[in-house]
C-alpha cells in the first residue's frame, strides 16, 4: 500500500510517500516534498499546505492524491511559540534640542557655539555676536556661501552653520575660515530660532568629542550640575556620530524615561517566581530554572510585559478556540538586546539604543486539535488519514536513516516557533522537550536590532538570518564575509555597488540599510547564539540521563534549521568540548536534515522504534 | 602610452554640447560634496557614452562622465565600451540631474552606493517616522496618474487595517 507520512511543522509541511509492502519489510521512498505551512501549526488552516504538498509529492511519484492509501499525520501536542518585544528605556526631548546624525558629507571642522540666526538675517547682524547660520535648501550653496562670507567680513562672529540641503562640504569650501557644517537636517524649520546652540563637526574617520561628553556639553553651556545631569540623555544619543548640533531651549528637557515595564509572574509546580522585567534577561531565566517546572506564566496588570503576554495568550486563544484563561504558557525564552527607537522630537530622524527585552513564549495544545486536521484532511482530500504517532519518536525513527549515527542518540529540532529535543536510549521510552524560542525570534531580534522593516511588509530580517552577506566593492568584484574575494566576468547591477548583498540562490540581493557588513553579522550571529545555541543546550540539559549534557554521544540537528549555514558549526563550537558527536543529520543518506519526522511516520509502519519498549 | 602624462587623478567629464557647460559646473558640484576632484578634459568621441568612456580610460580613477545634447553618461573603465554605468535624461531639471551624476562619479570613486533619485526640493513634509510602515508603497500606482477614487478607498482601507493589525502582532 501507498503511505504518506505528512508532517507539518510551525514553518514548513513535509510529506514522504512511500510504498510499504508490511511489517518487517524495508519500505520503499517514492517521494518527498516541502512546502510552506499554510496557518499556524496544528490548525485546520493547514489543510490548503498539505494538499498542496502531497500534489509535489505524487507528482513526482507519477501519480494522484487518490491512488494514496493511508495518510499519516504527526501527533504533535502542537507547541505554538509567539514573540515579543518591549523596550525597558526610552529617550524623550520635549522640546526639540537636539540634532544629531551622520550626514555622508558633513562640511568643515571644528566645533561653534553661538545664536541660532536664518540665513536671510545675518546682514542684520550686530558685529561681534557669536552666531549659528541657519539655511534652509531654498538657499542654495552659493547663495549661503555669500552670506556667511558677507558676514564675517563685517565681523560678525559666524561659528557655524545647520545646512537643510547635501551642501555641507560645498558651502565650507567657499569660506575664508574652517567653520562647522552640519548638513541634511531635513525638518530644518523646526530649529529654534534666536537659541544658543552648539555645532560638532569631527574630522574624516572620527567621531565628535565635545558634545557627546556631558562636560563638554556643560562647558560650551555653563550649565550647572543639576543642568548637566539632565543633558546626559543627549550626550548618550550623539556618541559615535561626525556631526551634531545641540541646542539649547530654556524649557528644553530630555530625559531617559524608563517605562514601568512591570514584572513576570513564573507560576511553577513548586513555587511561584516574581521577576522584575528591568533585570534583564538573565534574571528571567535564572527565575525559570528556579520555577521549573513551569505551569503558567502570567505578567503584571498595566505594564508593557504585562500587554506582552496577554498578547501571546490572546493569540494562542484565537489560534485554538480556546479561551485565553484555559492557555497555559509553558516556557518563555528571554533575550536581551539594543534596538534602536526614534528619538521623540529629533530634527534629523535620530535614534538611540534602548533597551529591550524580547520574549518567545510557548503554549501546548491538545490532541483534540490534531483529530480535527486528520478529519478536516479526509473530508478534503477522500483519502483515509490517521494520526501516526508522536512526533519526537517519528523523528528518531527519520534521524536513525543517517549513515554513520546509533543510539542513544539525542536530536536537535531548532524550528520556526520552538526548540525540540528528544532522546533515545537502550531500554529507555523517548524522552522529549520543546522549548519557547526559534527561528522566528532570530529574525525577530535581527528585524529590531538592525531597525529593519518587519514582516510582512518586508522579509529582509528573514533573508539575513538565511544568507551569507557580502560587499560590493566594484562593479566587478564583492568581499565575502571572509574577507575573500570573488570577481565577475561581467558587470554587476548598478544598484548593486556600494552596498551589503545577500548572496541567496537567486544571486546577489542589496540589502536596503546603511548598517556596515560586520554590524550586521554580528547582529545575525549575537542572535544565534542567543537564540539557537542557548536553547540547544537548555534542551538537551533537559533531555540529558540525570540532566548531564556529558552523557549525551551522538547528537543530529534535524529540520530546516539544520540547513543553516553557520548554526551547525556554531553548536559544534559549543559541544564539542564535551566529546558529544554533534552534526546535522542526513535523512536516508540524502535529504540532509529534512524530512525526519515524515520519513519516521512510514517507517514506523513498517518496522519498530529499535530499543524502545512501547512508546513514551 | 609613450605620450604618458602624469595627471592628478580627476573624474574626466567631456563636454559635447558647448551649450551645456553651467552643467558641468552642476556635476563638479556633485562632486565636491564628496570630496572628489573633477576636470573637463579634452577628447575625440562626439557620441556620449563613447566620449564618456573615452573619459573613463584617459582618467586614473577609471571614471568618465560625458554631457551631451539631453543626455549624461557616466561610465567606468572596466566597463565594456557599450555598457555605460548609468545615463540620464537631461530633459527636465537638467541642473539636478547634472549634479547627481557628479556626485554618483564620485561615489564610485569613493564606494558609496548611488543615488537613483534627486533630493525632494522642498522637504515641506515631513517624511514618515522611521517605525512608520510603508505599505501604499507597493501597490501605490506609478504609471497612472489618473486614479480613480474606488483604488484610493481601497488603499486607504488596507492601511487602516494594517495599521490596526500591526501593533497586535509586533
Amino acid at each position: 500500500m501507498k503511505i504518506a507520512g505528512v508532517d507539518i511543522g510551525n514553518s514548513t509541511t513535509e510529506v514522504a510517500l512511500a510504498e510499504v509492502s508490511g511489517p518487517g519489510v524495508p519500505p520503499r521512498f517514492l517521494a518527498s516534498s516541502r512546502v510552506p505551512t499554510t496557518g499556524i501549526k496544528g490548525t485546520v488552516a493547514n489543510v490548503p499546505g498539505v494538499r498542496r504538498a502531497l500534489e509535489a509529492a505524487v507528482e513526482q511519484a507519477g501519480l494522484k492524491i487518490s491512488a494514496i492509501d493511508l495518510i499519516l499525520l504527526n501527533e504533535a501536542t502542537p507547541v505554538i511559540g509567539d514573540i515579543a518585544m518591549e523596550t525597558i528605556t526610552e529617550t524623550l526631548i520635549t522640546e526639540s534640542s537636539m540634532i544629531g546624525h551622520n550626514p555622508n558629507s558633513p562640511g568643515g571642522l571644528g566645533i561653534g557655539v553661538g545664536e541660532t540666526t536664518p540665513i536671510g538675517d545675518l546682514e542684520v547682524v550686530a558685529p561681534g555676536r557669536p552666531v549659528i547660520a541657519v539655511v534652509p535648501r531654498a538657499f542654495n550653496f552659493e547663495k549661503a556661501a555669500g552670506a556667511i562670507v558677507a558676514a564675517l567680513e563685517r565681523g560678525v562672529d559666524v561659528q557655524g552653520a545647520i545646512v537643510q540641503g547635501d551642501d555641507g562640504v560645498l558651502i565650507a569650501n567657499r569660506l575664508p575660515k574652517v567653520l562647522p557644517i552640519v548638513d541634511e537636517v531635513q525638518l530644518i524649520e523646526q530649529v529654534p530660532i534666536g537659541m544658543m546652540a552648539a555645532v560638532e563637526v569631527a574630522d574624516h574617520g572620527q567621531s565628535i568629542q565635545q558634545l557627546s561628553n556631558p562636560y563638554g556639553i556643560a562647558t560650551l553651556f555653563k550649565l550647572t550640575s543639576q543642568e548637566t545631569a539632565m543633558i546626559i540623555p543627549i550626550a548618550k544619543a550623539l556618541i559615535g556620530l561626525r556631526s551634531a548640533v545641540v541646542v539649547r531651549t530654556p524649557a528644553g528637557d530630555v530625559q531617559t524615561r524608563r517605562i514601568p515595564a512591570g514584572s513576570l509572574r513564573l507560576i511553577g509546580e513548586g513555587q511561584t517566581v516574581s521577576v522584575a522585567m528591568d533585570g534583564g534577561a538573565d534574571a528571567i531565566m535564572d527565575g525559570l530554572a528556579r520555577a521549573h517546572p513551569l505551569k503558567d506564566v502570567t505578567g503584571e496588570p498595566g505594564t508593557n510585559v504585562g500587554g506582552m503576554v496577554e498578547r501571546v495568550r490572546q493569540t494562542m486563544s484565537n489560534v485554538t478556540g480556546k479561551p485565553a484563561g484555559q492557555i497555559a504558557i509553558r516556557d518563555v525564552l528571554a533575550v536581551d538586546c539594543l534596538v534602536p527607537q526614534p528619538v521623540a522630537g529629533g530634527l534629523a530622524h535620530e535614534y538611540s539604543m534602548e533597551n529591550a527585552v524580547g520574549l518567545a513564549a510557548m503554549v501546548n495544545t491538545d490532541r483534540l486539535l490534531m483529530e480535527k486536521l486528520a478529519e478536516a484532511l479526509h473530508v478534503e482530500l477522500g483519502v483515509k488519514c490517521e494520526l501516526g504517532g508522536v512526533e519526537a519518536n517519528m523523528a528518531i525513527l527519520g534521524t536513525l536513516t543517517t549513515p554513520g549515527i546509533d543510539i542513544p542518540l539525542a536530536i536537535l529540532d531548532l524550528g520556526a516557533g520552538s526548540t525540540d529535543a528528544a532522546i533515545l536510549t537502550k531500554g529507555q521510552p523517548v524522552r522529549s522537550m520543546h522549548l519557547a524560542g526559534a527561528g522566528d525570534m532570530v529574525t525577530m531580534l535581527i528585524q529590531r536590532e538592525l531597525d529593519l522593516p518587519g514582516y510582512p511588509d518586508s522579509d529582509v530580517a528573514e533573508n539575513i538570518k538565511r544568507w551569507p552577506l557580502a560587499k560590493v566593492e566594484s562593479l566587478f568584484h564583492i568581499r565575502h564575509e571572509d574577507n575573500s574575494v570573488k570577481f565577475f566576468k561581467d558587470p554587476l547591477d548598478p544598484r548593486l555597488f556600494g552596498r551589503v548583498a545577500l548572496i541567496t540562490r537567486e544571486g546577489l540581493v542589496p540589502i536596503p540599510t546603511h548598517h556596515t557588513l560586520d554590524r550586521i553579522r554580528t547582529v545575525r550571529r549575537e542572535a544565534k547564539r542567543r537564540v539557537f545555541v542557548r536553547n540547544a543546550i537548555r534542551a538537551l540539559t533537559a533531555v540529558a540521563p540525570a540532566g548531564n549534557i556529558r552523557a549525551l554521544q551522538f547528537v543530529a540537528v534535524v529540520g530546516g534549521s539544520g540547513l543553516d549555514f553557520e548554526v551547525a558549526r556554531m553548536l559544534t563550537d559549543i559541544l564539542a568540548p564535551y566529546g558529544i558527536v554533534i552534526g546535522t543529520a542526513n535523512i536516508r543518506g540524502e535529504l540532509g536534515p529534512i524530512n525526519a519526522v515524515a520519513t519516521g511516520l512510514v517507517l514506523s509502519r513498517a518496522q519498530p522504534i529499535p530499543g524502545a519498549n512501547g512508546n513514551g | 602610452m609613450a605620450d604618458f602624462v602624469p595627471t592628478s587623478p580627476a573624474v574626466h567629464v567631456a563636454l559635447l554640447d558647448p551649450g551645456a557647460e553651467a552643467l558641468v559646473r552642476f556635476a563638479s558640484f556633485g562632486a565636491e560634496e564628496e570630496g572628489v576632484p573633477i576636470r573637463v578634459h579634452p577628447g575625440e568621441e562626439v557620441e556620449p557614452v563613447a566620449a564618456a568612456y573615452e573619459m573613463a580610460r584617459s582618467s586614473t580613477f577609471g571614471i568618465g562622465l560625458a554631457i551631451g545634447r539631453g543626455r549624461i553618461v557616466l561610465h567606468e573603465s572596466h566597463m565594456p565600451p557599450e555598457r555605460p554605468v548609468l545615463t540620464g535624461d537631461l530633459a527636465e531639471r537638467p541642473e539636478a540631474v547634472a549634479r547627481r551624476f557628479g556626485s554618483n562619479a564620485a561615489r564610485l570613486v569613493v564606494r558609496l552606493p548611488f543615488r537613483f533619485v534627486d533630493e525632494p526640493e522642498h522637504a515641506a513634509a515631513p517624511p514618515p517616522a522611521r517605525s512608520a510602515p510603508k505599505p501604499a508603497a507597493a501597490p501605490a500606482p506609478t504609471a497612472s496618474p489618473e486614479v480613480d477614487e474606488t483604488t484610493i478607498a481601497r488603499l486607504v482601507a488596507e492601511i487602516v487595517r494594517r495599521f490596526d493589525t500591526r501593533g497586535a502582532t509586533s
